[in-house]
């Protein structure tokens, strides 16, 4: 689940780290007022889950309060790949003197968190990475001990001549990977780390994502979950213990296991069609679950044709069949379905759905052939 | 042989009398697994399906059955408690079903195995089979024939449609290992590839990846440089889009590092053959055997 700035500037505030004030605001009248308050010299920026924000025009530098207002009428209501801007965050606009990069990651090489600093900061750290590695220095933390002091000034080193500021820039990362750790993070970014005219080291943006498998235990963090900036289907998906992500094409797949529901997307173009979704039913299967499932596919206005593949292990295959039925006497199911279901209760599950008017097939790669027909034929 | 788990794997099943635990130790036994002993906090002195003794701890349940092999079906939140039992109680092999474990209770678990000298597979794994001797998980025992073939997995369902395709056509298998979708494993593809290169059992190799990380390209350098059986290969994920989840916590492509594109391009420049589709195990096989 990813944070938005606002919500990971309080964090990491809470944390100690120095971040300058900054206030949400949603209708450019607040914004007007919010920026005369703090002098008219303001920064807008778009909160959104989304990276380059500033290229797309998310973010704004203004003199006073009235350019406050205009800039604030042009980003709230935008759309910045995909997604509608909501909400804005007024800060008053800092003077910049140095900007570095300081970020910490879950490693999967080293298997250990992992804290990486740049004095390049400001821009896009993948670039940095790309085109002068060597400036970018990494550490991997022992999570036992956690980012010890001496290690923290070492990286600060890399950043900072002045003495001072490599101390103050040492206290940051260490309350940085404190925050990342509370969270429940798998990453958490400051980017850009300034130094400001006074010479002070301020976090100037935050970026915050948290390990879903975390939420259960942090319930503060799992209420930071906007509704508003997920789609309504991936919502509706979650809630019912679904994966499931969109995707453009027009064969609709309700898979059980994330694998073999890839691999399903994948045999669909093989054969020359274009997967509608990613949707993994899970391990333990109840006929619900299905309803659901099918319930968002069918929903999507592309999808010609359903395919279920369903290998059986914990997944019962009659659970699924029961699923199907019951879901397609609910609803008025127009779209036409191809079901290949193999493994657990294989039989018991032709036989439900033969029942009810259905044909099951055993072969995956013939399942999936026929599901690109059927929705090439309705094109 | 057989690589993992054999005839002298004497399990120790944590969570042996919830939901999921109750029902796989019963297909785990009636496939042939030594299931010496369970553990349940609380319901220690009973007895699972009037046979299995359940300890309170893994250590009882360690000094009274002799188990060398533990399998965790205990809720996430609980699962790296649960490893570090069984690792402080002297299990050598650890099995961690459990989906949804915290990544960063796993950077934890790691360094502390690392020091005991325990092997974990897992989290989130289906776990291993060695067809006809023992099956420590939840991969279904009738979709397996004994055999030659050795598989690696990181995922579940895909893994038994490879299986699948390989009972039907003739080719056993040696062990089947589901090494988990977690960005942080225990034991890896490397691993893996080197214990079936020293298997004599085991004549070919079959590895299924998918997108996310680097442990394909890892594991294609490896077998240019170690491993002298065929090995085919299968990555999932061609149509993935970037920086999404998909289901798994480690499948997810992100700016353009971990895509299914390069892990193919690091297998066939290994000399491993690549499969299209699923089906393609048999032909591929063939080809090189």
């Amino acid at each position: 689940m990813n944070l938005h700035e606002y919500q990971a500037r309080t964090l990491l505030k809470a944390a100690g780290v120095p971040v300058p004030d900054g206030e949400v605001a949603t209708t450019p009248d607040e914004v007007e007022t919010i920026a005369r308050a703090m002098g008219g010299g303001v920064v807008i920026k778009a909160q959104v889950h989304s990276g380059g924000r500033g290229k797309a025009g998310g973010v704004k530098l203004v003199e006073n309060a009235a350019e406050a207002r205009a800039a604030a009428e042009k980003i709230l209501g935008m759309t910045i790949k995909g997604l509608t801007v909501n909400k804005v965050l007024v800060a008053p606009a800092a003077k910049i003197t140095s900007e570095s990069y300081v970020g910490i990651i879950v490693d999967r090489e080293s298997q250990r968190p992992v804290i990486m600093v740049s004095p390049e900061g400001g821009v896009d750290i993948e670039e940095v990475a790309a085109k002068t590695p060597d400036k970018i220095f990494k550490l991997a933390i022992d999570p036992r001990f956690g980012l010890m002091p001496y290690q923290a000034m070492s990286l600060a080193f890399k950043l900072y001549d002045d003495v001072k500021q490599v101390r103050q820039a040492a206290v940051v990362m260490q309350r940085l990977y404190q925050a990342f750790v509370d969270a429940g993070g798998s990453l958490a970014e400051i980017n850009p780390l300034i130094t400001n005219d006074e010479g002070a080291v301020l976090a100037l943006d935050a970026k915050i994502s948290v390990d879903d498998n975390e939420l259960d235990r942090k319930p503060a963090i799992a209420e930071l979950r906007d509704l508003s900036a997920e789609a309504e289907a991936e919502i509706a998906a979650r809630e019912a213990g679904l994966s499931f992500i969109k995707l453009d094409g027009y064969v609709g797949c309700c898979v059980n296991g994330a694998g073999l529901a890839m691999a399903t997307m994948d045999l669909v173009k093989y054969y020359g069609g274009e997967p509608a979704n990613f949707l993994d039913i899970g391990g333990s299967s109840n006929p619900e679950k299905v309803v659901t499932a099918l319930k968002i596919i069918g929903a999507d206005s592309n999808v010609r044709s359903v395919l279920f593949n369903i290998f059986g292990g914990i997944t019962r295959c009659d659970d699924v069949a029961n699923g199907i039925v019951a879901a397609t006497s609910q609803m008025s199911f127009e779209i036409p379905l191809v079901i290949r279901l193999t493994g657990t209760n294989e039989k018991l599950a032709v036989q439900i759905l033969e029942e009810a008017g259905f044909s099951a097939l055993n072969d995956m790669d013939e399942a999936v052939e026929k599901a690109v027909q059927i929705a090439k034929e309705a094109a | 042989m057989s690589i993992f788990v054999d005839r002298d794997t004497r399990l120790v099943v944590q969570g042996i009398t919830g939901r999921d635990g109750s029902f796989h130790t019963s297909q785990m036994m009636e496939y042939g697994t030594q299931v010496v002993a369970g553990v349940t906090p609380g319901k220690g002195g009973q007895r699972f399906n009037r046979t299995v003794p359940v300890f309170d701890t893994v250590a009882d349940a360690v000094a009274e059955t002799g188990a060398n092999t533990s399998v965790i079906y205990v809720p996430a939140r609980f699962a790296s408690d649960a490893i570090y039992e069984a690792a402080d109680a002297g299990i050598e092999l650890i099995v961690c079903i459990s989906e949804g474990v915290p990544v960063l209770d796993m950077t934890r678990v790691i360094p502390f195995l690392r020091e005991k000298g325990t092997r974990l597979i897992g989290p989130n794994c289906p776990g291993a089979i060695s067809p006809g001797r023992s099956k420590v998980g939840i991969i279904p025992g009738t979709i397996c024939r004994e055999g030659n073939v050795g598989v690696v997995s990181r995922s579940g369902t895909l893994t038994y449609e490879i299986i699948h395709q390989l009972s039907g056509n003739g080719y056993g298998q040696s062990t089947c290992i589901g090494i988990g979708g977690d960005p942080i494993i225990g034991t890896n593809f490397i691993e893996c590839l080197a214990a079936f290169e020293a298997d004599p059992d085991t004549n070919a190799i079959v590895l299924i990846g998918e997108i996310g990380g680097t442990d394909e390209q890892q594991a294609a350098q490896y077998v240019a440089d170690h491993v002298t059986k065929p090995v085919v290969g299968f990555i999932a994920g061609q149509t993935a889009p970037p920086g999404r989840r998909m289901g798994h916590a480690g499948a997810i492509i992100s700016g353009s590092s971990g895509t299914a594109a390069e892990k193919m391009a690091a297998l066939e420049a290994a000399g491993i053959c690549v499969m299209k589709r699923p089906a393609d195990v048999v032909s591929l096989l063939k080809e090189r055997l």
